[in-house]
This record gives structure tokens, C-alpha cells and sequence, in this order.
């Protein structure tokens, strides 16, 4: 049997702070352009253009890890909550004690 | 507008842009940092689970966030020297367009300073005022060279800051590069670039192919188009090449034709001139003149005089043909002749238009003869005989009508014989009941006015011929006892068989022409075609002559008494037809 800890704010704090990476890796080629439109000397706007367009993949991979990441924080998030509230729910029911709060210790 | 134009880009925009990178470098370093430490607290198989996958994205996110924050100290370095570049330069392009300016006024100055002496210079002047001048010059010159130094230091001081621009922004490249390579796309695995470069090869195959399929259909298009243009261009360029060569053509035609029958006139002109010089020069009259040149003719071409000669015999040798009033049917088909023939004569043209009028009557399977009585108020009787022309040939064969190429070769070579043309006629004078007598006028042109020449001046079955009128027929060698008139047209050369060209009007034998020899005062008289030798252009210029000299009218009073007008006589018509 496995001990069972987790603090599922934390969950989803992560998953928030995953998506907000997400729109900012969206948003990476928009930055990288609104600085080479301002650099004025062709040098540095063709290292930004790099620095844009050779790291298509990788972002798109990246953000792919991201969105799973996001994803399984979620899922286990909703699942635990789901869980929690439901054996809270049965503890109610069956004994006049009840365990609460947002850490759940449990022996399985 | 500065001279010098400020250094590029916008030193403001490019540090919120870095600012805008460096939060996100921040935000992805911090996230990295997040997900490689414990930041999902607690334990558990999702967890755990969850955990490896955060450390490979922490991995990469760390990648990125060193390629934002690489990306960000070059550019911070690179804004710090933008903004000094542009600070600088400003500074430096106003300072060389004030020195600019002040060189300019100082060049003004010395240029009027100098004007100023030379203008003076043959005047005496006094010599403080030279000075003057002179100091002001110099200082001008001083004052101009000082701000051109200025102003080639403020350009000094532009390039510097552009030089160090450059310098920078190439440093800031470097820097932001040597970030990126680690995470660039290219830099990695052998399998994924492997992959990468089977995706690359099969988008850009499937662009090739697109596109060189879409540059095919583009090209077949314009191929398609360039054909139907072409081929409408070609078709117009063939109309109208047809249409100019047609014309071309024609015009050619004409000309050729028109050359043409210019050298057979000349040519004609030259050989009968020719010959009737020689058979001047041997004495040679009348119808000799007509066989000597036939002998000629046999000379050069024998087969040609054989067959003639043959010809002439059988012509002598044949019966005379049975001659009958003309059939109503043959009227019935001729009503324009037919009403011509008919109606009283006006003058001596409708005379010789009656000689076209029986060659349509009898064409060339039969020779229709009109034989006109003539009553005149005081009962006298006289007879007009109008004669058909050739109708045939004898090409390819001998046709019906007597009045063909074999009488004329016997009219102008053996006049002693008959033809069976003559012949015939003397039959049809015979049954019109033309007494010896009453007075006759032979009418014809062509071959009708020969044998009304002949027959006329044979005395021909013993009548009493009272004249001949002629239009195109070579009777000048005949020897008529009458009057005659015959009418001639420069072009046409048979009138010229006889080899008597021009005998002129002599006695009561009168000679009409058409062009110069019509007489200064016809000379707009012209025949209406090419050769001349048609009855109805015959016609035409006897009516020309007639309107300006009605006397000529007068010439047969004999038979055609005129001068009472319409109600002096009467005419009646009829038409005898025979053919061989």
C-alpha cells in the first residue's frame, strides 16, 4: 500500500502558473518581432529572426509538456478534490468523526 | 531636414520589448526552477507520475528561459549603445547643419567681399577701403573654413556613434545567438533532425510538386492563350494578306493587262505600218495588199496558211443556204432587238445599232439579214440591208452561222467568189422584193459592213447601191461607186486588215473617228472598251459625231430622206435568217 500526500492547492498552482507559460511561449515570436522592429540595425534583427524561428519545434514540443503537465496536475486536482469530498461525505455518514482541511492522510 | 539623418531604430520601443522578453525569461526560469524542485508536494503514483514529467518540461523550460534571458543581455547591451548612438548623433547632425549654415553665410560674405574688390578694383579707391574689403574677405574666408571643421567634426562625431552602433549591434547578434544555440531546432538528436529533414524533404516535395504542377497549369494556360492569340493574329495577318494580295493581285492583273494590250498596239501599230510601207514601196493596191500579206503570213507559219486556204475553198465551194423569214419564236425570244428594229430610225447610229441587234437575233448557229423598206412621202421606194457581224469562230468546230471566220477569209482575200454568206444575202434581197432599181444602203460593222462594202462595190446581184455604212471593217481597198461612211476607233485593228489605215474623208467617202482624229472639237470622243472593236461603241461615237454635226445624216438623203422630219417616210422591217 502506498502513502498517499498531496496538497492539491499546489496542484493547481502549478497548473495555473503552466498555462500562464503557455500563452507566454505563445506569445514568443509577437516579442521577438516588436523588438526587431525597434533594433533598427539588420544584425540584430536577423539574430532575433533566429532567435523567433529556430526554436519552432522545440517550443511547440515544450508547450506539448506543458499542456500534459497542466493536464495531469488537473486531473489529479479534480480527482482528489472528487475523492475527498466524497469520503468526506461517507465519513459523515457512517461515524460521527470526520477528517477535513486540505491535507489528507489515509492509509489505503 | 538635417543632412544627417538620425541613427535607426527607436531606442524606447526596443527596451520595452526587452522588458516584455526579460518577464518572460523570468517567468520561464522560475517555472523551471518550480517544476524541478518539489512543486508538487506530496506523495503518490499520480504524483510521482506527474513529478518525472515536470522534470523533462523543467528541462526544457530552463533551455528556454536561458535562450529569453541570453536574448535579453544582448539586447540590453546593444539598447544602451541605440540610445547613446541616437543621443549622439542627434547632437552631432545639428551641429554640423548649424556649422553648415555658418559656412554657408561665411562663403556669402567672402563671395561679396570679393565681388566687392573686383568691382572697385579699376576705380581709384581709397586705400582704407581696400583694406576693408580685403579684412572682410579674409575673415569671411576664416570664418568659413572654422565652420566646415565643425561641421566635418560633427560628421566625425555621427560616424563614431553609427561606427559604434554597428559594432554593438553585431556584439548584441553574437550574444543572442551564442544564447540560442543550445535550444535551437537545429541542435538536435541525429534521429530528430533525421525526421525533421524527412519532413522537410517530403513539405518541400509537396510544395516542388505543387508548385511546378501550378507552374505547369500556369504555363499551359498561358500556352493555351498565346496559341489562341496567335492564332487569331495569324488568321487576321492571313485575312488581311489575302485581302492586300487580292488587290495586289488585281492590281497587277489590270496592269499586266493593261501593259499588255498597250505592246500588242504598238506591236500592231509597227507590223502594219510596216507592211503597208513595203506594199507602198511595190506598188501593191486593194486586195492585193490583202493577199500579199497573207502570202507573208503563209511564209512564216505554212501549217496556218494551209489550213486558211482549205477553209476558203470549202467556204467557195459550198451550196447557198436556204433562206426563210425570220421564225416568230426567235423574236418572241429578242424583245429589245426585236423593238429596236421596229421603230423609226433617228439617225444614222440607230442604223449601225440595228447591226448588233440582228448578230443577237442570229448568234452563232444562223445569220439573221434585216432588210428595211424605206417609203418616202412621195411614194419612192428604197431599201435599207443590215448585215450580222462574225458570230463564229470556227473554234472548235463550224458552227451554224454563215457569217463565220471562213466568209471573212474569202471576203478579204478572193472578193471575186460568193460566199455562201453573200450568197445567201442576194437571196434574202431577192425575196424582200428590192427591185434593181430602188435605192439600197448597206448596213453592218465588222464582218457585215465588209461584205456590205463588197457587195456594194461588185454591184453584188445588181442593185443599185446607194451607199455603206460601216463601223470596224477593213473596206477601204474596195472600190464603192457610192457614198460611204465609215466609222473607226484608234484601238481597234481590224479595221486595219486591209492594210489602209487612215485614207482620210475624200468625196462622199467619209471617215469618222474616235479620239485625236475625231477632230479637235470631238476629241473627248472615246470607244468603251479595251479593244474598240464593239458594234455598240461604234454606235456610240457615230452619235457623237452626229450631235455636233447633224449633216452627217444627210450622207444617204438618197435612201433616208431626213430633211422633212419624221412624217417624210415610212420603214418596215423584216428578217431573213439562214444558217449552213
Amino acid at each position: 500500500m502506498t502513502d498517499l500526500e498531496v496538497r492539491t492547492e499546489a496542484l493547481h498552482l502549478l497548473a495555473l502558473r503552466v498555462d500562464d507559460i503557455r500563452s507566454r511561449l505563445a506569445g514568443a515570436p509577437e516579442q521577438a518581432q516588436q523588438a526587431a522592429a525597434s533594433a533598427g540595425h539588420t544584425a540584430v534583427v536577423g539574430a532575433l529572426n533566429d532567435f523567433s524561428s529556430h526554436w519552432t519545434k522545440r517550443r511547440a514540443e515544450l508547450d506539448a509538456s506543458l499542456a500534459d503537465v497542466g493536464a495531469s496536475c488537473n486531473a489529479i486536482h479534480r480527482a482528489l478534490s472528487q475523492a475527498d469530498g466524497d469520503l468526506a461525505a461517507a465519513v459523515r455518514n457512517a461515524t460521527p468523526t470526520a477528517a477535513s482541511g486540505t491535507t489528507l492522510r489515509q492509509a489505503l | 531636414m538635417s543632412t544627417l539623418p538620425p541613427a535607426p531604430g527607436d531606442p524606447d520601443a526596443l527596451d520595452h520589448a526587452i522588458e516584455s522578453l526579460a518577464v518572460t525569461a523570468q517567468a520561464l526560469l522560475h517555472a523551471a526552477q518550480a517544476m524541478s524542485a518539489a512543486a508538487v508536494e506530496g506523495s503518490g503514483k499520480a504524483l510521482d507520475s506527474t513529478r518525472e514529467r515536470s522534470a523533462g518540461t523543467a528541462t526544457r523550460l530552463g533551455q528556454g528561459g536561458d535562450r529569453y534571458a541570453g536574448a535579453v543581455a544582448g539586447l540590453r547591451e546593444y539598447s544602451v549603445v541605440l540610445r547613446d548612438a541616437h543621443r549622439i548623433t542627434a547632437r552631432a547632425a545639428q551641429d554640423h547643419d548649424r556649422a553648415t549654415a555658418h559656412a554657408h553665410t561665411f562663403s556669402e560674405r567672402a563671395h561679396h567681399a570679393a565681388a566687392q574688390l573686383a568691382m572697385i578694383a579699376p576705380i581709384p579707391t581709397s586705400t582704407l577701403t581696400i583694406a576693408h574689403l580685403q579684412d572682410e574677405l579674409q575673415s569671411a574666408r576664416q570664418g568659413e573654413r572654422a565652420a566646415m571643421e565643425a561641421a566635418h567634426q560633427a560628421q566625425l562625431l555621427y560616424d563614431n556613434a553609427m561606427a559604434q552602433l554597428d559594432d554593438a549591434a553585431h556584439r548584441a547578434a553574437a550574444i543572442v545567438r551564442a544564447a540560442c544555440d543550445a535550444s535551437n531546432d537545429a541542435a538536435r538528436g541525429i534521429f530528430d533532425t533525421l525526421a525533421d529533414a524527412a519532413a522537410w524533404a517530403w513539405d518541400t516535395i509537396e510544395h516542388l510538386a505543387r508548385d511546378v504542377l501550378a507552374a505547369v497549369i500556369t504555363s499551359i494556360e498561358c500556352a493555351v492563350k498565346a496559341l489562341i492569340m496567335g492564332l487569331g493574329l495569324l488568321l487576321v495577318s492571313v485575312v488581311v494578306a489575302l485581302v492586300v494580295g487580292i488587290v495586289a493581285i488585281a492590281a497587277v492583273l489590270v496592269a499586266a493587262f493593261a501593259l499588255q494590250m498597250t505592246l500588242a498596239q504598238i506591236i500592231r501599230h509597227v507590223v502594219t505600218t510596216a507592211i503597208d510601207r513595203e506594199l507602198d514601196f511595190w506598188g501593191i493596191e486593194g486586195v492585193e495588199r490583202v493577199r500579199m500579206a497573207f502570202v507573208l503570213l503563209t511564209i512564216v507559219a505554212p501549217p496556218l496558211g494551209a489550213v486558211l486556204s482549205l477553209r476558203m475553198a470549202e467556204e467557195a465551194l459550198k451550196p447557198t443556204p436556204e433562206v426563210t423569214r425570220m421564225q416568230e419564236e426567235v423574236a418572241a425570244e429578242h424583245p429589245q432587238a426585236m423593238e429596236d428594229l421596229q421603230q423609226k430610225p433617228d439617225d444614222l447610229a440607230d442604223l449601225l445599232e440595228w447591226s448588233g441587234d440582228v448578230d443577237s437575233l442570229g448568234g452563232s448557229e444562223a445569220a439573221v439579214v434585216d432588210i428595211a423598206k424605206v417609203v418616202a412621202a412621195d411614194g419612192t421606194v428604197s431599201w435599207i440591208v443590215t448585215l450580222p457581224s462574225t458570230q463564229d469562230w470556227c473554234i472548235p468546230g463550224d458552227k451554224g452561222a454563215p457569217n463565220d471566220l471562213d466568209a471573212c477569209l474569202l471576203l478579204m482575200l478572193m472578193p471575186q467568189l460568193k460566199s455562201q454568206y453573200e450568197r445567201a444575202v442576194l437571196e434574202a434581197m431577192k425575196q424582200a422584193g428590192i427591185a434593181p432599181d430602188e435605192p439600197v444602203l448597206m448596213v453592218g460593222w465588222s464582218l457585215g459592213g465588209i461584205l456590205a462594202g463588197k457587195m456594194a462595190s461588185q454591184d453584188s446581184g445588181g442593185y443599185n447601191y446607194q451607199g455603206v455604212l460601216a463601223g470596224g471593217s477593213p473596206i477601204d481597198g474596195f472600190d464603192v461607186d457610192a457614198p460611204v461612211l465609215q466609222v473607226k476607233h484608234q484601238d481597234d485593228g481590224i479595221h486595219e486588215l486591209d492594210f489602209v489605215d487612215a485614207q482620210g474623208s475624200h468625196g462622199d467617202h467619209l471617215e469618222l473617228w474616235d479620239g485625236v482624229w475625231s477632230g479637235t472639237t470631238f476629241s473627248s470622243i472615246k470607244t468603251g472598251n479595251l479593244i474598240g472593236h464593239e458594234c455598240q461603241d461604234y454606235a456610240n461615237t457615230l452619235r457623237s459625231h452626229l450631235d455636233h454635226d447633224p449633216a452627217i445624216n444627210d450622207l444617204f438623203d438618197d435612201v433616208l430622206p431626213w430633211e422633212g422630219g419624221e412624217g417624210d417616210f415610212s420603214i418596215e422591217h423584216r428578217q431573213y435568217s439562214f444558217h449552213e
